[in-house]
């Protein structure tokens, strides 16, 4: 998962969602019992792993601020540190 | 001279050039009326390309030209449709080269209502006929916002409140500030363009949030305008607007894709709250454990159910009958072979005592003997078989007798 340092910022919020959608289907398919005993017990295991991943996130979450500056003369967004 | 003495006395009317006439009216009038104020209903406003605008002021009896000159105009709020009632302040000009008077309006207000209640009524039917308020073409706002656009004053209240309830209830938003005038002179454009910037981010924010904190009706009007309007109606992502207290509703509140009654509320709308995720998060990894116990527990029942079968539980019994089978086998095995063997120990008897009959002992028995050579130890069947002086043999059936071959009798 590991892209260029810019796009760090973004990426962990979308697995965010994902992961989110992702565990609520496996409890749905562990919840209905309708797996096999050994992918069951492979899809409790991910279902933890996708819990622990989003806590993770969340507890090592700190708010950043940016300030939209001004345009560059090819038209991209200047952006900076914002202090409060 | 009578005639001049005549016009000493007769006074001669004076005779004004059109202009100096004109120029006394206009001093005359410009004098008299240099703040009035007029009551009437609107017709015919026109705005021209100068910015200035025109239009007659009129009732029952009479109509009264007018001009709102174009720094007065760009004030007016509202828009001036016909039968409008206002009251007009200002000051009547006379204009010489049309030989005309108006009325140069300074301040222009509805009847019955502030200009800016006016103003926002009409804008607000303007942009309702457009559909722009309409449920239907509101976007749906991210559950999880991964970057967050807010358009307000770098400055202002909003902005702490905002950005201290993002960091407290959901920290893994990336905020992108735009800043932007929320009141005053330009607000509406500088709103209107930070709007059209977030909009040009790259990557693009998946939400955004307009806004400023309370203050008077004056204070807020920018959320007012229709540019502000414009601009989150065109926007590509999806808007909250926050805008003063619960009370405020501005226009910038009904076409955006949701309305907050506060900045704070705005970024507890944005963003869901860590410490409810987490729960939410920990329920669900409770749902997965009971689910997969549930199932632990179904295969060790099946599991059990199997156990319990009699092969299992008393698995003896089967031994016990495989022993019997056993034993049966052994002793059908046993009998069979006592079987063989005492049939062949008849058939040796049999044979024996065949054999017995057989015997030469039995022979001797009867009385006849065997002759025997002693040297070659064969019997004597002729005599050929020995020679005279040979010692022979002869069997009895109780012992024997030796001898020698004294005279051999062919």
């Amino acid at each position: 998962m590991k892209k260029k340092p810019e796009s760090t910022t973004v990426t962990p919020a979308p697995s965010f969602e994902a992961a989110m959608v992702d565990l609520e289907q496996l409890v749905a398919q562990l919840e209905e019992g309708s797996l096999p005993l050994d992918e069951s017990l492979r899809a409790y295991e991910r279902g933890i792993g996708l819990v622990k991943h989003c806590q993770k996130l969340l507890d090592q979450a700190e708010l950043k601020v940016r300030v939209l500056s001004g345009v560059d003369p090819d038209g991209t967004a200047i952006l900076e540190e914002f202090q409060s | 001279m009578p005639a001049n003495q005549a016009d000493l006395f007769t006074p001669k009317p004076r005779v004004w050039s059109v202009g100096e006439f004109t120029l006394h009216i206009k001093e005359l009038l410009e004098e008299t009326f240099v703040e009035v104020t007029v009551e009437g209903e609107i017709s015919q406003a026109k705005r021209a390309a100068s910015g200035h605008v025109y239009l007659t002021l009129k009732d029952a009896e009479a109509v009264l030209p007018c001009v709102i000159w174009r720094t007065n105009a760009s004030r007016l709020r509202f828009e001036l449709p016909d039968g409008l009632a206002v009251t007009a302040k200002g000051s009547l000009s006379v204009y010489p080269p049309h030989g005309k008077y108006q009325l140069d309006i300074r301040e222009l207000s509805p009847v019955g209502q502030g200009a800016l209640e006016l103003a926002f009524r009409q804008l607000k039917e303007k942009l309702e006929k457009r559909g722009w308020f309409s449920a239907d073409r509101k976007k749906p706002l991210p559950p999880f916002p991964v970057r967050l656009a807010l358009v307000t004053s770098p400055s202002g209240a909003a902005l702490r409140d905002m950005l201290k309830i993002l960091g407290k209830r959901w920290p893994a938003v990336e905020v992108i500030l735009c800043p932007a005038l929320v009141q005053g002179q330009g607000a509406a454009e500088s709103i209107a363009a930070a709007i059209q910037q977030a909009n040009q981010l790259n990557p693009l924010p998946d939400l955004l949030i307009v806004g400023r904190g309370g203050g008077s009706l004056e204070d807020l009007w920018a959320f007012n305008e229709e540019q502000v309007a414009h601009a989150l109606f065109h926007s590509r992502i999806p808007t909250i607007s926050a805008v003063g207290h619960e009370s405020d509703v501005t226009i910038a509140d009904l076409v955006a894709d949701r309305r907050a009654a506060t900045p704070s509320e705005a970024a507890e709308i944005a963003v869901p709250d860590r410490a409810e995720i987490l729960r939410s998060l920990q329920q669900r990894g409770g749902r997965a454990h009971a689910a997969v116990q549930r199932l632990l527990a179904m295969a060790r029942q099946r599991w059990q159910g199997l156990a319990s079968r009699r092969c299992f539980t008393q698995p003896g019994r089967s031994l016990q009958f495989l022993r019997q089978r056993l034993d049966d086998w052994a002793g059908r095995a046993e009998r069979a072979v006592r079987q063989t063997r005492e049939r062949q120990a008849q058939r040796l008897h049999r044979l024996v005592s065949l054999l017995e009959g057989l015997s030469p002992l039995k022979v001797l028995a009867r009385g006849y003997c065997l002759a025997e050579n002693v040297s070659q130890n064969r019997p004597i069947r002729g005599t050929q078989d020995v020679k005279a002086g040979d010692s022979i043999r002869v069997r009895l059936q109780q012992g024997s007798l030796l001898g020698r071959v004294e005279r051999i009798e062919e």
